[in-house]
């Protein structure tokens, strides 16, 4: 145990406090809550929109519209096709209100306390915080063999996946880290703006918003762990920062398609909850609605093949450690 | 006594192409084994099956009396420098020695001020790496090699970079190490001091064994001056298929 920590110790020292991981987890932090900021004000400002049109909707509203006619459009014929058309113009708008509604309520949650770490899960979990992830693997660890630095510390230590296990840890502390921040600026950004400039729609309950932080959170730190192991499992296999990127960004996106939802993006997507909100607004993720089985279950093959292929090097030695 | 390295039949292959072709050599506690040969002989790449860095294609290797791969209770017993020394060059020499010690699972109880010490790095433990000079890097590479007071060390070029001082603090190291039991190999292209250092030589040319022996054996006790030594190297280098072994050399 004693070993074990000090390796964690090590590898601490050696990850946490270096610009890149500094950076990156600032980036993040700072750039999800301005575009939570950004989210709820457009969604604000749909709602808002909508209602005044809404609001409009009347008889009145069409005798306004047609008395503001340019002098030489005939208004009896405008009026009487507004009025017309007044009942299926309002079910219309009627219908759009209440998808507005419910996605600026979604948004909404991120300016409750809980609210906001899910809310920051549901970015983590997905490409900003996958690709940070990926790109913090790519340098700690595939860095470690172009750099030369590998030698030394395998002199140390050949069980590489010691090693990589320690690497993987402290790569999911530092995510969870950059969770942790991003919560705080988004709630600290609701309690000093959003709250009051863009109010919850409605009073939401601590249950749903227990169940929406429980649900995020939850699943974004598995997400985090299995991202982090295969991300430092990548980067061991290729042992070259720039092709490891690339690599991982083409399996991210391969696992993103959107053509199944048994891939393991749609897989994320279900089971943080995604696919209640725009793609844009909250995630830059595409979830696949009407899934043929839960979340879990899908998964369950995409695991269980991660964790045999790490068995499988654990148990093999199948080339050189340099 | 076992020795504390073996390697029999040693065989490494890339690919198609072979690297170490049956390599044999022992290095016995208290003793300096000398590796030698051209660059791209293949001293290094045995160095990296010694330490298991490497997996050989074939043959046997033992390493304190164990086969490999090293268990990390074998591993503790073995301190090697290879290569030109890549670290952290943000951290201080002693924090990268305690970097490594850590990932040993090792306590520092001391052990990284000491060899610092040692190798004349005491003044710049402080200082970052990257304001260390090519013969500080090289001290530093040393010192992580004797952390651990290994039974077996392995160096691969150890005086690269180094001043006479450099120079000549490797060898009472290298006089240090020996009298307290351990067994040195050691690579050089500086053929007097391995000829001074070593008890006995390994020569590899193109992946093979071309002589090997103790240095008088080999007639290189006696062999005194440069221009001796250098005739005798080049004489023990395999010709390259169509040209003689130092045409080959000056390729």
């Amino acid at each position: 145990m004693k070993s074990w920590l000090r390796l964690l110790g090590s590898e601490l020292r050696r990850t946490l406090p270096r610009l890149l991981s500094v950076t990156l987890l600032l980036l993040l932090a700072v750039g999800i809550t301005l575009q939570t900021l950004n989210v709820q004000r457009v969604s604000h400002n749909n709602l808002e929109n909508v209602r005044i049109g809404l609001a409009k909707l009347t008889p009145e509203g069409c005798a306004e519209d047609a008395r503001n006619l340019p002098a030489d459009v005939p208004a009896e014929p405008f009026l009487n096709d507004c009025l017309a058309g007044l009942e299926r113009t309002r079910a219309a708008y009627t219908d759009i209100e209440a998808g507005f509604a419910a996605t600026a309520d979604h948004m909404g949650l991120a300016q409750h306390p809980l609210g906001a770490v899910g809310w920051a899960f549901g970015w983590l979990a997905t490409a900003p915080g996958l690709l940070a992830v990926l790109l913090l693997a790519a340098f700690f660890t595939a860095g470690e063999w172009s750099r030369g630095t590998a030698v030394p510390l395998l002199l140390q230590e050949q069980r590489l996946w010691r090693l990589l296990t320690a690497k993987a840890a402290v790569l999911w502390l530092w995510s969870l880290l950059a969770a942790a921040a991003t919560s705080l600026g988004v709630w600290l950004l609701a309690v000093s703006h959003t709250r009051g400039a863009f109010p919850m729609y409605r009073p939401v309950t601590s249950d749903e918003v227990l169940s929406f932080a429980v649900q995020r959170g939850g699943t974004g730190v598995l997400v985090l762990a299995v991202a982090c192991a295969a991300a430092v499992a990548l980067a061991a296999v290729v042992r070259m920062p720039l092709r490891t990127v690339l690599v991982g960004v083409l399996v991210l996106a391969v696992a993103t398609w959107p053509g199944t939802p048994w891939l393991p993006g749609p897989v994320v997507a279900d089971g943080l909850g995604l696919s209640s909100g725009l793609n844009v607004y909250d995630h830059l993720w595409t979830a696949v609605k009407d899934s043929a089985a839960p979340a879990v279950v899908r998964a369950l093959p995409w695991i269980a093949l991660l964790s045999l292929g790490l068995w499988q090097a654990w148990r093999t030695r199948p080339r050189d450690l340099v | 006594m076992a020795p504390v390295l073996s390697c029999r039949g040693v065989v490494k292959t890339y690919g198609k192409r072979t690297v170490l072709d049956g390599v044999s050599l022992s290095v016995e506690a208290g003793q300096v084994t000398g590796l030698l040969g051209l660059n791209g002989a293949g001293k290094t790449t045995l160095m990296r099956i010694a330490t298991g860095l490497v997996a050989p294609t074939a043959g046997n290797v033992r390493v304190l009396g164990q086969a490999l791969p090293i268990r990390p209770a074998v591993l503790a017993r073995v301190g090697a420098a290879l290569d030109a020394p890549a670290f952290y060059r943000w951290m201080t020499g002693q924090g990268m020695l305690r970097v490594l010690l850590d990932t040993a699972g090792l306590p520092d109880e001391g052990r990284t001020t000491r060899v610092l010490e040692r190798v004349g790095l005491a003044d710049a433990a402080d200082r970052r790496i990257r304001t260390y000079s090519q013969g500080m890097r090289q001290r530093l590479a040393i010192a992580a090699a004797l952390m651990k007071e290994p039974d077996l060390l392995i160096l691969d070029e150890p005086t690269n970079g180094l001043d006479p001082a450099g120079v000549r603090l490797v060898r009472g190291i290298i006089a240090e190490e020996t009298a307290r039991g351990a067994g040195i190999l050691i690579s050089s292209h500086q053929l007097d001091e391995i000829a001074r250092l070593c008890d006995s030589i390994v020569m590899i040319s193109q992946g093979v064994v071309s002589a090997s022996g103790t240095v008088d054996q080999l007639g290189l006790g006696a062999a005194g001056g440069q221009q001796n030594l250098e005739d005798w190297f080049f004489a023990q280098q395999r010709p390259m298929a169509g040209t003689s072994a130092v045409e080959g050399t000056d390729r």
